[in-house]
């Protein structure tokens, strides 16, 4: 057998003989758009009819976004960009320990398959040892939660207990690795601890993967009060008697929506709980904020993650033994100066085991020379920066790619930039937009170690999608005036804010209101950058005549 | 009385479920009839006691929706700015790409295998191996291998191995419910093979190579048992595929 397998090994070579013709260079381009996209091998008659026509390789990637294998193939995409995982004492931290003064803290079940391939499930002693408190007569029959269809026999105690699904109850299967690898909905199998810690560390992953499968604005990730949700995690945050979840601050909100969400469910659900200044998206989940349980660590993991900066200094050869103050100690304060300052907007949450105790009050600070004091404002100030749209672009084009871009691609960079927030940051088009590009289709393969990577994006460039062309005159009377109420309604006279009332004041302020506008900053109450509408309308009228009247 | 001692062990977190029970009409009726009088009492109490506390259990019935999410969705295709993005150029081609080994296996499975017991039992036997073959640790401080190095090609052989096992000769012990996935009789050894490399590298019978086919039928036809080809003989040539370079990266 081991020659046999040698033989096998020294074969493994090219079983591919289509590196010469135009159509076996699709399939190549096929099969790794279907991997990529949509987390499966395509099948051979996708392959034929992709190839057979000349719009078919764009129609297939769009299929590709458009189905279940996107869902799949997006979670693990931002599971490895955000790199949150949780070792299984996190999750102990969470389990109540003061349910009574005994050593038997938690209501367990353990499940096993009897002699007569019944599947029951009895109390777990202290002792590890399953405890069936009935005769095998007196089970009853229940469907539990994890798997439709499926029939567990349990005793009355463990019905009344765990409730007619069992959801209220910790339950263990003997196989941990069978339980690690079965999928929610499919399998008899199902292991409370194993499950909810899988959760909660693909929860930053699941809102993302969430609003990039609903094509809502990629800048949401950041949203303040966005959560997501999967069944586990609805099972959850509701088992508060073997849970401390307080400890995790969910509000009221999201406890009430909870009910909608069916414990089957595999897939995370978005979940808005209402805007709340000290919530920030995927940076106030648990897993971010537990995995990286330093403010400083949680900056410089967005810092990185988000707008692909690193924090980079030349330690001092002498290093002092008592720096002082980081953020001013010559070679300490050229990362200091920017990092301690972005880990203040965390110090609303606590650090390590003080995560859980109450949400503290914000700190007033800065980061790239906007000021806020809490992780709705840092939110604001991120998405507001070109660098996060850039940053987006460099790992989505990686992930297709397989390599970083080069020093001569930075027009290719900036015309995705462009393109992706000129869609309102559609991460579904960004992808459509790199798996079409023909420089991805070609049926070559070159070396993923680039030696001249294109530099980090640049910060403090407020984003602007192409604007188009100011084809028509723009009059102030007909084409401004008329729009200018959604403004004045607080901009007029003798209000404290600007005036922005008449053609002179536009003329002057004109150019604010635009960028303000063109980010979804004002007026107030806007939900991301306008693509259509009265307020759009304005802004493109005023940008228009004041490129015309300058 | 064996009621009353099955109440007992749990009793601290019977409060607990008879708080969130309140509501719930439908109680344990054989436990009930069990219990003597006197437990009926004590029942009784905790349950009156119980029902002081505001319950923290919420049943999930599904008779709420969420909330809309106060977001207007994302654009749509731009044809026109597309085009000018696809006129940028690229200076180099996409690089080859491991296939996420945390993922292999599953990936590899499920072209065959629904979703179920026998799949998550199979994954759960080559679990094992998900770390040396390049897979990410729990907390994602190692992060899954792009390259391959000696170590995680040597396991990926192991792991295709045992893979291709669960697909051509699946055992009933070990995996029930499944059979054999060569949809050929085991004698008509090319159709077996076109098969399974169509469905493993993922592209069409015309575009696979036609020495390559006849190799791997020879290695098929080599390994008889009593003379005789069996799905066993099929084992080295899946192995084989599983391992082709064009398998290996994307």
């Amino acid at each position: 057998m081991k020659v046999l397998l040698l033989s096998a090994l020294l074969f493994a070579g090219n079983l591919f003989c289509g590196a010469q013709t135009a159509e076996a260079a699709s399939a190549r381009t096929i099969r790794r758009a279907a991997q990529l996209l949509g987390a499966r091998m395509p099948t051979e008659s996708e392959v034929k009819s992709t190839l057979s026509n000349q719009s078919g390789y764009k129609s297939y990637v769009r299929s590709l976004l458009a189905s279940e294998g996107f869902y799949e193939a997006m979670l693990r995409y931002h599971e490895r960009q955000f790199g949150v995982g949780l070792p299984e004492e996190y999750l102990d931290e969470l389990m109540r320990d003061d349910l009574d003064g005994t050593s038997q803290k938690l209501a367990t079940l353990t499940c096993s398959r009897t002699s007569n391939n019944r599947l029951s499930c009895g109390w777990k002693n202290v002792d590890r040892r399953t405890v069936s408190s009935c005769k095998a007569a007196e089970q009853q029959p229940v469907a539990p939660f994890w798997k439709q269809g499926l029939v567990l026999w349990v005793c009355p105690s463990v019905t009344y207990a765990c409730g007619a699904d069992l959801s209220k109850c910790a339950v263990e299967f003997p196989n941990s690795d069978e339980a690690r690898h079965s999928e929610l909905g499919t399998t008899d199998v199902f292991d409370s601890k194993r499950s909810v810690l899988k959760s909660l560390s693909r929860q930053a992953a699941g809102i993302a993967t969430a609003v990039a499968v609903e094509n809502y604005p990629y800048t949401k990730i950041l949203a303040p009060g966005l959560t997501a949700v999967d069944g586990i995690l609805a099972v959850f945050l509701q088992q508060s008697f073997q849970f401390d979840v307080d400890k995790l601050h969910p509000n009221e909100s999201l406890l009430r929506q909870l009910k909608a969400v069916p414990a089957s469910q595999s897939k995370f659900s978005l979940v808005y709980t209402g805007n709340s200044y000290e919530t920030a998206g995927v940076l106030t989940t648990f897993g971010w904020l537990r995995r990286y349980e330093k403010n400083r660590t949680r900056a410089n993991q967005l810092y990185e993650r988000l707008m692909c900066r690193k924090f980079t200094s030349e330690l001092p050869r002498v290093f002092p033994q008592d720096p002082g103050n980081l953020r001013t100690t010559p070679g300490c304060s050229g990362c200091h100066a920017t990092l301690d300052p972005l880990a203040d907007f965390f110090s609303v949450w606590g650090e390590g085991g003080a995560l859980y105790t109450p949400v503290g009050t914000g700190k007033q600070t800065t980061f790239i020379g906007k000021g806020g004091s809490s992780l709705a404002d840092l939110s604001n100030i991120i998405v507001g920066d070109e660098a996060f749209a850039a940053c987006t672009v460099n790992h989505a084009f990686e992930w297709l790619m397989g390599r970083k871009f080069r020093q001569a691609e930075s027009a290719l960079r900036q015309s995705l930039t462009d393109y992706f927030i000129g869609t309102n940051y559609s991460f579904k088009e960004l992808m459509y937009a790199i798996a079409t590009h023909p420089g991805f289709t070609v049926d070559t393969r070159s070396d993923a170690n680039i030696t001249d990577p294109l530099e980090q994006p640049a910060i403090g460039k407020v984003p602007e999608p192409s604007l188009p062309a100011c084809s028509t005159t723009i009059d102030y009377n007909t084409q401004i005036a008329p729009l200018i109420s959604q403004c004045t309604s607080c901009h007029y006279s003798g209000s404290p804010r600007q005036v922005l009332e008449t053609s002179a004041q536009w003329k002057t302020w004109g150019s604010q209101a635009v960028s303000m506008m063109s980010v979804g900053q004002m007026p107030p109450g806007l939900q991301g950058a306008p693509v259509a509408g009265n307020v759009y309308n304005l802004k493109e009228a005023v940008r228009c005549w004041l490129q015309q009247n300058p | 009385m064996k009621g009353w001692a099955d109440m007992k062990t749990l009793a601290p977190f019977k409060i607990k479920f008879m708080n969130s029970r309140c509501a719930v009409v439908n109680r344990g009726s054989a436990f009930r009839k069990r219990c003597s009088t006197a437990v009926g009492v004590v029942v009784v109490a905790f349950l009156i006691s119980a029902c002081r506390f505001k319950s923290s259990i919420i049943e999930s019935n599904g008779e709420t929706a969420l909330d809309t999410i106060p977001f207007a969705k994302a654009g749509s295709e731009n044809t026109n700015s597309l085009s000018a993005v696809h006129l940028a150029s690229m200076q180099s081609a996409p690089a080859a790409v491991r296939p996420d080994p945390d993922l292999y296996a599953r990936r590899l499975l499920k072209q065959f295998r629904k979703d179920g017991n026998t799949l998550a039992r199979q994954l759960g036997r080559i679990e094992q191996y998900r770390l040396m073959l390049g897979g990410a640790s729990q907390d994602f401080r190692t992060v899954p291998q792009e390259a391959y190095d000696a170590t995680s090609l040597l396991t990926l052989q192991k792991v295709a191995q045992e893979v291709c096992v669960s697909l051509i000769t699946p055992s009933a012990r070990e995996h029930p419910g499944w059979s054999s996935i060569l949809p050929e009789a085991l004698s008509n050894v090319q159709g077996n093979i076109k098969f399974l490399m169509t469905r493993m590298l993922g592209f069409p019978e015309s575009s696979l190579n036609a020495s390559a086919i006849s190799e791997l039928v020879e290695m098929v036809n080599a390994f008889p048992e009593k003379g005789v080809i069996t799905a066993k003989s099929y084992l080295p040539a899946c192995t084989a595929i599983a391992m082709d370079a064009e398998a290996l990266l994307l």
